[in-house]
């Protein structure tokens, strides 16, 4: 039946020219790095500054960095995309390739670009705004970066390797299961998933762990800055949701690999299970993406309005009520399903409850910056540059949250600029405003202003030309993946300035890499710690910080604690007054690299069925496992001359 | 194992191998937990597979084994037991258990489709 018979997939996907030029390309990347390593004798250096590493400033840029790779791909889907739909009759794609992309977009933007990203900004930031020396279980931080790593290298190769997925980044079946979707492709995405999903669970239990246990001395929960507050809500969320993914993709993977029914009608399956499933996790991940962005723009609106946050206690209420009540929404994903009217107006209701705490929180930006003495940053741009971005999002989304309304926007461009609109304008700008503003405490020198605005101003705008068009694409019925339109349908002007906006948004991207690379060559290097004339601790230790971060752990009487010694004592934290002891610190491991690496070697077992691939790469897993549980020599005591050493190199009196 | 603990001595949330508080020696508890989680686990698919019970007492029958498991696994795996908690454990404790019926009981809800469905 269908597509059943089935040829035996090719190991590498041939055929379109656009493909065999992107292997090329890969290829000579590849080739390229292998030499500059080699060349520059830097392969050591590779492992044992970064791949072995546990430590959490090291393991954020490295988070950082593989966002930025996954934004540029998914960027580049998404031109490539927005090319084929820019006249009617498109014929940049092929339908079977226009698919892949629109699946592997959706999958990259959100589970390899914005993931990461937040991963980034907690592991940056968290630590040293609570004066802790490192994360509660820093060998277990390490293994979540890898299997977050490994498993977005497993989707990416399927690109050239198998084929992708196909089936949309929801993947719903019977569209996802064997009979419609032959071949490794899907495959590829539920490993990928699974095996990054792993290293995310871990993140949230070690942030939640951390920020539970590692804080310093007098930093009560009240005092804590309210990036971390953020940080508590999304672990929280991520905890609780993420096994629900688990199980919805080991399900469908047990029906392709091993024959099983859940989700296949004709044996008595219910594939609705499976969207109910997925919007349990699906719906608490888009808040697990935003809170952090609104924890950083909290951050950013304080420090650059020389104002505390307005309303501290109602922004942490609203923080935990969101948490709360992201979990009662799930189902106004599928109000088309016809679960009756009874759940439809529950869960259109609980929808439109969510927008009130998030009213608070915009309100309280806005009164924090009443008053203040505002300075216009690249990173303070993107904070205010999401305020509308947000209130329009907001509204649509009440539209949207709107059952009856629904079944007219559901799966429509209206749906499609809605939610771009809040994961761009909430998440992608909230990431780069906290790029910006931590971007010198992790590497010692401040991102250019001027090119920075640019990339602010090209990006904005481009964002409103390519998104506002598609709610009225939506309105006048063009729905969401089709791969091209007929002319005469009234759609070819609002299409082709939607592209036009898509493509300013790549300038502006383009614009935001040449800042990085300007700014590393000749931008201002950050000598003093506190570019920002900033609030929070993590501003009171130099930048880089040292691999210790604190040589003491301050104690803390108030909030804004580093705002405080600046204002009360000459910029001084209050430190024990005693002389610098030994520091207890966890040490490099190679261990979490190769056990990432054992799950994406039988990850890609299991995706060809090759289950002798897949059984070798469990076995290394297994190693790994039993490896570490008898290493008693895991950690270690940095002499006190060492720290007392790189105190003196980095001006800071060690008494 | 260990974690990065400050001179303070608050911080070690693990405590590590040094301090092993509990038993040494071989993990009995961890594999009676394992092999009733099993049983647990095996029995829900006995139900569906060898038994000819209506939906409804299939459904109950399922909740029972579900909420056995959620005793074994705080008992026997998450150190429910083990020391007195803070009162953060109450409020994660009673969190999660919101959650879990949140997700359980709306699931049913939503895919009972108001006596609709048609399978």
């Amino acid at each position: 039946m269908l597509r059943g018979d089935v040829q035996p997939t090719p190991f590498f996907v041939t055929g379109d020219p656009m493909i065999l030029a992107s292997d090329v390309l890969i290829a000579l990347t590849l080739v390229g790095i292998v030499a500059a390593l080699t060349y520059f004798k830097k392969w050591k250096w590779l492992w044992r500054e970064w791949l072995t590493t546990v430590d959490h400033k090291k393991i954020g840029i490295m988070y950082l960095i593989a966002a930025l790779l996954m934004m540029f791909r998914g960027g580049v889907d998404a031109e490539l995309m927005r090319t084929q739909l820019a006249l009617p009759n498109g014929r940049l794609l092929q339908p079977e390739h226009y698919d892949q992309i629109f699946t592997t977009h959706g999958t990259v933007m959100i589970l390899f670009m914005a993931m990461p990203f937040i991963f980034a900004m907690m592991n940056i930031a968290v630590p040293l705004q609570i004066g802790a020396r490192d994360v509660a279980f820093p060998y277990l931080n390490a293994i979540s970066f890898w299997m977050f790593f490994f498993g977005a290298m497993l989707l990416n190769l399927s690109f050239v390797i198998g084929g992708s997925p196909d089936a949309g980044w929801v993947s719903y079946p019977p569209l996802s299961e064997t009979p419609f979707s032959p071949g490794p492709g899907e495959n590829f995405y539920l490993l990928a998933l699974q095996t990054s999903g792993i290293g995310s669970i871990a993140t949230g239990i070690n942030f939640l762990v951390t920020i539970f246990k590692m804080r310093a001395p007098g930093m009560t929960l009240m005092r804590m800055p309210l990036f971390v507050w953020s940080i508590i809500g999304t672990s929280v969320l991520i905890i609780f949701a993420f096994p629900a993914l688990t199980v919805a993709l080991a399900l469908i993977l047990f029906d392709r690999l091993m024959g099983a029914h859940f989700f296949t009608i004709l044996q008595g399956g219910v594939p609705m299970m499976y969207i109910n499933l997925f919007w349990i996790w699906g719906h608490p991940e888009v808040y697990i993406v935003i809170l952090p962005a609104f924890g950083i723009f909290s951050e950013v609106v304080s420090t650059f309005s020389k104002k505390r946050t307005f309303g501290y206690s109602s922004m942490v209420a609203s923080i935990m009520a969101i948490s709360v009540i992201s979990y009662l929404v799930w189902a106004h994903h599928f109000f088309t399903m016809g679960a009756g009217p009874g759940v439809n107006a529950f869960f259109a209701i609980a929808s439109m409850c969510v927008g009130i705490p998030t009213g608070v929180k915009v309100f309280n930006w806005l009164f924090t910056m009443y008053q203040g003495r505002i300075r216009l940053t690249t990173a303070m741009m993107w904070a205010i540059g999401f305020i509308p971005n947000f209130a329009i999002g907001g509204a649509t989304g009440i539209m949207l949250a709107a059952a009856p309304a629904d079944y007219q926007y559901h799966n429509s461009y209206f749906l499609i600029a809605h939610f771009h609109q809040v994961l761009i304008g909430g998440v992608v700008y909230g990431m780069l405003a906290g790029m910006y503003y931590w971007w010198p405490k992790m590497f010692g020198f401040i991102l250019d202003d001027r090119l920075g605005k640019a990339a602010f101003w090209l990006f904005n705008i481009g964002f409103y030309v390519c998104f506002l068009p598609q709610y009225q694409l939506g309105f006048m019925g063009m729905t969401r993946r089709i791969y091209t339109y007929p002319a005469g349908m009234g759609w070819t002007t609002l299409n082709l300035i939607s592209t036009i906006g898509a493509y300013i948004m790549g300038i502006g991207f383009v614009f935001i890499v040449l800042d990085v690379l300007y700014s590393a060559w000749r931008g201002e290097r950050d000598v003093t710690g506190d570019p920002w004339d900033a609030r929070t601790l993590e501003w009171s230790l130099p930048s880089p910080a040292p691999h210790y971060n604190f040589a003491k752990i301050p104690v803390i009487t108030a909030r804004d604690a580093w705002w405080v010694a600046k204002q009360e004592n000459h910029g001084k934290l209050n430190e024990p007054d005693e002389p610098i002891a030994p520091i207890h610190m966890p040490k490099n491991s190679g261990v979490p690299f190769l056990f990432a690496l054992a799950f994406f070697v039988g990850g890609f077992g299991l995706v060809w069925e090759w289950y002798w691939l897949a059984a070798l790469g469990l076995a290394g897993v297994l190693l790994c496992l039993v490896t570490r549980s008898w290493d008693y020599n895991t950690d270690y005591y940095v002499p006190v001359e060492e720290i007392e050493h790189t105190e003196m190199a980095l001006r800071r009196s060690p008494t | 194992m260990s974690s990065t603990m400050d001179s303070h001595g608050h911080g070690s949330p693990m405590g590590g191998p040094q301090r092993g508080s509990h038993e040494e020696g071989f993990p009995w508890s961890h594999v009676i937990g394992y092999v009733l989680s099993l049983i647990l686990t095996f029995a829900a698919l006995v139900i569906v597979e060898n038994t000819k019970l209506s939906g409804a007492a299939m459904v109950t029958y399922i909740l029972i084994f579900a909420g056995l498991q959620v005793f074994v696994q705080l008992f026997f795996f998450m150190h429910f037991t083990e020391t007195v908690g803070p009162r953060i454990h109450i409020v994660s404790l009673s969190l999660g258990l919101f959650f879990t019926m949140c997700v359980i009981l709306g699931s049913i809800w939503i895919m009972s489709f108001s006596g609709h469905q048609a399978y």
